[in-house]
């Protein structure tokens, strides 16, 4: 055999390598297409958040209200039955909600927008990697590429089941009000810098405008803060900003000026005052 | 172009079809260059301007170094071409700085400045700025009649010269972050190349724990290490493993990209030099650097350390040696305080090490061996904070490891970190025990085939979201 051929000796090591690869991946692929197991386990905030978004466009049968936003409202736990997918990503902003919505082509009958960080550009990053040609088309058709079956997720999702996590331990989470002053009065020395750019507001400018044109019902919202956080001046000129740029789309504020709401670090509520304004948001917004 | 990246493996494969189809035969080397051009340029191709610039510097200079009679005009030529890389280097990369001491220190318009601080900052910059000072020094060396085992042969004909210089500087596996390679090894390397003396088994070794290193280990500890910017809410604990996970993932993402660099140029039958030799197994700092980013550290010993005087003109000398090669490595990594400080951090490591053993001298014992290789490696891991936070950051971040002793730890950042942190232990103790034990090595390397393919398989299903290489930004 020529030398150059030597590659395709059934004993060489890159062939074997190869062969079995290809065998585990056939394999692979089978077992999820047949077992289609159902995975909630995630291994990081990005992979959480890609998954959701791939969700959302691979759902053949999309909810008609869709709520946009960042990890405040990532903790909104709606049912089925609410007819609504929260396309919230941690670490992540409502544009990057609306982004995937407009690329998907679906057009929802209501869009809650989580105002709170509105000045967070669209993550580009993971727009291409989510509608990335071939592999948008690739993932449709072969679920064992989609993120969530990934096989750290299956393993993961596979002891977390074993465990026994429970929810209710989470719902019991006790503030550490040390920690949270601290956070808050570090937010208030520094506070986040509410402008938004020139290109973030012009997406802001498009996406509006395309959605109202297609008729779905466009509705900003605020998740609620520390009473500490809610009345600084960056806050107030943002929902000024907000106002003047959409006047004609309904605003909601919940300003938690009491402390109905409990949080751990001073945006993110507790899991307990999350599921309370969850039906808070079910009576007085959705409707 | 990421070497992750579908148009990558697209352009390889390319490259590779017409690189060795006989009709392009003699072709080879403009395929490559301009292989390497459409790498470049793939994004912003004004870049390439300052690529062929850099270049034809380089290739100009050289040319009269090596055919000029005059010892004068050797040198005038070996200057002004060092100068030219050393000012393209401080135009793009320092231009930051730079514009503000000007604007601090003279009365220049305004938009000058700001037009001079603006200018984009070419990725690969401090890469091929570094080749070329190294071919014009060592062809400057050997018409200066130096001793060295290595020759190197420029041809009367400039075009000639012209592309093979072009080629050194701009071949694509290694054009943006090294391995840097040597003139004297590289330029003798240039020739026809034969598809039947690939090392397929090489290759494929090198960008399967390339690939695996980069994409599955370094992109997936990227989505826990960011967390450590947010370390008052993490407890002590949870801060170390993001620690340690940084060293792990800062390996991974600049040996993956070296392996893969070595393995594609392997393909076209260039050997570029090794760049990592599981550098966290050392047991000195002089050590660690002959260990990590190799071809950086023998760039600078080669041209700046020894040039400088070495450990030849006395202790004190050498202490101060030492700091100005660790200082402008560190600076070499870009124009921000960080970096110096990293450089000198890693300096005064270095002058420690050695005032040190002057004074004691520790018996050989292989527990006194375990004790050297975890401090060196505690302190390069305390070291590469400074590339992920400035001193305020840093004060801080020390300042919650010390008061968050009783914060919940965060499970999930610890069990992902345990996953994706093992397979470069494993990979360490296989070195390890291999070296070691001749029996294991023995009974282990038959069975490697399986490793690879599992590594393979995990580089389809297990992959983190793709992220540029960290080294790419120096």
């Amino acid at each position: 055999m020529p030398v150059h051929l030597s590659i395709f000796n059934f004993r060489t090591f890159l062939f074997k390598s190869v062969l079995l690869v290809l065998v585990l991946v056939v394999l692979y692929i089978l077992l999820i297409a047949v077992m289609k197991p159902s995975i909630t386990f995630t291994q990081n905030q990005y992979q959480a958040n890609f998954i959701f978004a791939q969700d959302f466009v691979y759902e053949e049968r999309k909810l008609p209200r869709v709520i946009v936003g960042s990890s405040m409202a990532t903790r909104m736990k709606f049912t089925k039955d609410d007819g609504v997918y929260n396309l919230a990503f941690g670490g992540g902003g409502p544009l990057s909600g609306l982004e995937i919505i407009r690329h998907s082509g679906y057009v929802p009958e209501e869009i809650y927008i989580e105002s709170n960080v509105f000045a967070m550009p669209a993550d580009s990053k993971m727009l291409k990697n989510l509608f990335a040609p071939l592999l948008f088309q690739l993932r449709g058709k072969v679920i064992a590429f989609q993120e969530k079956y990934q096989l750290l997720n299956l393993v993961g999702e596979m002891l977390f089941r074993l465990a026994g996590r429970s929810q209710t331990e989470r719902m019991h989470q006790k503030v550490d009000q040390v920690l949270l002053d601290k956070l808050v009065s570090n937010a208030l020395v520094h506070p986040k810098k509410f402008d938004v750019d020139v290109s973030t507001l012009e997406l802001w400018e498009k996406d509006i405008d395309y959605f109202q044109d297609k008729g779905t019902k466009l509705v900003f919202f605020e998740m609620p803060n520390d009473s500490r956080l809610v009345q600084t001046k960056e806050r107030r000129a943002l929902r000024s900003l907000i106002n003047k740029k959409f006047k004609i789309i309904s605003y909601v504020e919940e300003n938690n000026t009491d402390d109905k709401y409990e949080t751990g670090d001073g945006v993110h509520l507790t899991m307990k005052s999350a599921s309370e304004f969850t039906n808070f948001f079910r009576e007085h917004i959705l409707q | 172009m990421l070497f992750n990246s579908y148009p990558f493996l697209f352009l390889v494969l390319m490259t590779f079809i017409l690189y060795y189809m006989p009709q392009f035969k003699k072709g080879q080397l403009y395929i490559l260059i301009l292989s390497s051009f459409v790498f470049y340029g793939f994004h912003l191709p004004v870049l390439l301007l300052l690529l062929i610039i850099s270049g034809s510097i380089n290739a100009v200079s050289s040319y009269v170094i090596y055919h000029s009679k005059k010892l004068k005009t050797r040198k005038w030529a070996a200057t002004i071409g060092v100068v030219f890389n050393l000012l393209i280097l401080i135009s793009f990369k320092y231009n930051g700085m730079l514009g503000d001491l000007v604007t601090a220190n003279l009365a220049l318009e305004k938009e000058w400045v700001d037009w001079f601080v603006l200018l984009p900052l070419p990725i690969g910059i401090s890469f091929y700025t570094f080749q070329g000072i190294s071919l014009l020094v060592d062809v400057y060396r050997q018409r200066r009649g130096d001793k060295e085992p290595w020759h190197i042969e420029i041809p009367q004909n400039f075009w000639q010269h012209y592309r093979e210089t072009l080629f050194f500087i701009a071949f694509f596996p290694q054009l943006i972050a090294g391995p840097i390679v040597k003139a004297h090894d590289f330029m003798p390397q240039i020739g026809m190349k034969y598809l039947k003396d690939i090392d397929w088994e090489y290759s494929f070794r090198l960008l399967v724990l390339g690939y695996f290193l980069k994409m599955v280990v370094a992109d997936n500890l990227q989505n826990q290490t960011f967390w450590i910017g947010f370390y008052d809410i993490q407890s002590t604990l949870t801060l170390l493993v993001l620690m340690f996970d940084y060293s792990v993932q800062i390996f991974s993402d600049f040996a993956g990209y070296s392996l893969i660099a070595i393995a594609i140029a392997s393909l076209f039958g260039y050997r570029l030099p090794q760049n990592f030799d599981f550098p966290y197994f050392s047991r000195s700092f002089g050590e660690f650097w002959k260990r990590w980013h190799m071809t950086l550290g023998l760039w600078l010993k080669e041209y700046l350390y020894i040039p400088l005087g070495g450990n030849r003109k006395g202790e004190i000398r050498n202490y101060f040696n030492l700091m100005v090669v660790m200082v402008l490595g560190g600076l070499w990594h870009g124009a921000s305080v960080n970096y110096i400080a990293w450089g000198a951090y890693h300096g005064a490591l270095l002058v420690g090490e050695r005032m040190l053993g002057h004074v004691v001298v520790l018996p050989e014992h292989r527990w006194i061996t375990v004790a050297k290789t975890l401090l060196v490696f505690s302190l390069v891991t305390l070291g590469w904070l400074f590339f992920q936070m400035d001193m305020e950051g840093f004060y801080a971040l020390m300042h919650a490891m010390i008061h968050n002793v009783s914060l919940n730890h965060n499970m999930g950042i610890l069990s992902m970190s345990f996953f994706y942190t093992l397979p470069v232990i494993l990979y360490y103790a296989n070195a390890l025990l291999s070296k070691e034990w001749t029996a294991y090595a023995k009974w282990v390397e038959p069975k490697l085939w399986v490793v690879y393919a599992f590594m393979l398989f995990a580089i389809i299903f297990q992959s983190g979201n793709a992220g540029a290489f960290i080294y790419f930004q120096f």
